[in-house]
């Protein structure tokens, strides 16, 4: 049997993954308070009481700097004389050109150092967000600021994503300590000598700090000093979810870079129809392709899709998808229904030199729904 | 909370050198190291009974009980006859059966049991695991990689990483999804 990517990536699990440690713990705890003649049952019920309280008792398993690299920290940092080395040049994004458009306005981003996005990148602001194009032009710039920070603390401190923490506000700094805050999370950071401070992509001093600057921190444990303290060029709120999650980035689509696929947190996707999380098309072979585009028509087993090329594709289905969405699992997204004018994703496979605008019911992976979600209600609105 | 004991969270970190079958003889020996064969497969199994009940909570019973049940049929195992992981998933799969009948669920037998194939451990060659990690390291934007780590290997739930990111559950479920077909054209 074909090995799915879900098996290929558990298999690849590295050992030095943290895992699920109440569970361990609570298995262990089982296992060892287990004889043979207890019934499964009673194991099953302890368990239970414990349950509701995973989130707040994470154990977190603390990761120690290794020791050549934290000497070759107090060297850099200690002192005043710290060298001034550009860690990452620093993103900006400009608003070059506005397009009106049915779904609001689109923009054209003009990007420097921007490594994830490149040197241009169309977006759209979420309807009904209240935010201004120039708004998601920071938010873009944010977003390239957080990938260079990630991509540096990563590389250079060697430590796990999770252990990235952003965006906050510095409230106070008071001797060894560091009080930020983000939307009512408030915490306190221990510093030490082998905190590294970072400032414009460049090292810098704790003494550069001042209340009201945003911040990352990378930190590896609740009772350890953070590692790094970044300090970042725009306010917090840019570099939040939130924000993030109101802008629609428009990218050439994956096997059609002539389209544009929408990504990005202002948008979401309910799948109408997919082989499954674990398993594919069996009879879909080649590239993994995909097209987006507006509902013009539909039958039974066939969509038409209007492409941002204004090009129209034609996917062939074995199924009905809209109407046994629409009839049978609507209700779990507040009876949402799709009709024509709506916006769909389409995964197909394709050999990579055909370009045709057919998509056969044997070539077809996946459609979905784009939506866009309010983060605080969870509610959906079609995109 | 119950304490991590002493013995376990010591071997934790170290990569176990010792063969499975020498593992589990010194388990069957009475030597404390169950833990590591824990550590070693909760993350795949609790999947694997999720992807089977479609219930987190319930997923982690499931899997709790395997390992328990595992642990204490452990000397009726021959290691050098299958894997441990096999076995072990197998339990899980007959434990993941009785549980959709016993909760009056509508289950296909053959279904359930085709489905729990897709998601049986696999045995990768090193070379193909460090392609797939080199691959999920290079996942772009890097908020896939964080998902893909804390739901495959560091052993999340949808629900707490959707809570940790501050993102609702489908934009979670669509950056997965994205993440795997990234995935797929990188190895392919």
């Amino acid at each position: 049997m074909k090995v799915t990517m879900e098996q290929k990536l558990i298999d690849s699990r590295p050992e030095s993954a943290v895992g699920n440690e109440i569970f361990i713990s609570r298995t262990l705890a089982a296992v060892r308070g287990t004889s043979a003649n207890e019934t499964f049952e009673r194991v099953m019920r302890t368990t239970n009481a414990t349950k509701k309280e995973r989130f707040i008792m994470k154990v977190k398993q603390l990761k120690h700097i290794p020791v050549g690299l934290a000497a070759a920290l107090v060297l850099l940092t200690s002192g005043t004389a710290f060298a001034a080395y550009q860690l990452w040049l620093s993103p900006s994004s400009q608003v070059r050109t506005i397009e009106h458009t049915a779904k609001g306005e689109r923009a054209l981003l003009q990007l420097k150092n921007c490594s994830q996005l490149g040197t241009n990148a169309t977006i759209s602001i979420a309807p009904h967000s209240g935010l201004s194009v120039a708004q998601g032009a920071d938010a873009i710039q944010a977003y390239c600021e957080t990938n260079a920070v990630q991509q540096w603390a990563l590389s250079a401190l060697h430590v796990e994503s999770s252990s990235i923490l952003l965006p906050y506000t510095i409230t106070s700094i008071n001797g060894s300590t560091m009080k930020v805050a983000y939307q009512g999370d408030m915490r306190t950071l221990k510093l030490a000598p082998t905190t590294v401070y970072v400032s414009g992509g460049s090292y810098s001093s704790r003494a550069q700090l001042q209340v009201g600057n945003s911040i990352a921190y990378v930190s590896t444990g609740n009772t350890t000093p953070v590692k790094a303290v970044v300090e970042l060029g725009l306010n917090a709120t840019y570099y939040g979810t939130a924000m993030r999650n109101n802008i629609i980035l428009h990218e050439p689509c994956m096997g059609n870079p002539g389209e544009l696929c929408s990504n990005g947190g202002g948008v979401s996707a309910i799948d109408l129809y997919s082989y499954g999380e674990v398993g594919a098309n069996p009879s879909a072979k080649g590239d993994w392709k995909m097209i987006e585009g507006t509902l013009v028509a539909y039958s039974s087993t066939s969509m038409v899709l209007k492409g941002s090329s204004d090009a129209l594709y034609t996917v062939n289905t074995t199924e009905n998808l809209i109407s046994e969405f629409n009839t049978q699992y609507n209700h779990t997204y507040n009876g949402l229904t799709v009709a024509v004018g709506d916006t769909l994703q389409v995964t197909y496979r394709q050999p990579a030199s055909m370009n045709g605008h057919l998509i056969t019911s044997g070539e077809f992976e996946n459609a979905s729904l784009l939506v866009t979600g309010n983060v605080k209600t969870d509610a959906i609105q079609k995109y | 909370l119950q304490k991590i004991p002493e013995t376990f969270s010591r071997n934790l970190r170290i990569v176990c050198m010792m063969e499975e079958a020498e593992l589990i003889s010194a388990i069957n020996n009475g030597i404390d190291r169950y833990g590591e064969l824990v550590e070693r497969y909760h993350v795949g199994l609790i999947i694997h009974c999720e992807q089977l009940v479609g219930d987190r909570d319930e997923a982690e019973d499931i899997a709790q009980e395997a390992f328990v049940k595992a642990y204490l049929q452990l000397k009726k195992f021959d290691p050098h006859r299958a894997r441990f992981s096999t076995w072990l998933y197998k339990i899980a799969t007959n434990l993941a059966l009785d549980y959709l009948r016993r909760n009056k669920r509508h289950v296909a037998v053959d279904d359930v049991e085709l489905l729990a194939e897709t998601s049986m451990p696999t045995h990768l060659e090193d070379e193909e695991k460090d392609e797939v990690q080199k691959a999920v390291r290079g996942l772009d934007p890097p908020e896939y990689r964080q998902v893909i780590e804390a739901y495959y290997w560091n052993g999340k739930s949808y629900q707490e990483i959707a809570d940790e990111l501050h993102i609702p559950l489908n934009t979670l479920r669509t950056w997965v999804r994205r993440a795997k077909l990234q995935l797929r054209e990188d190895l392919s």
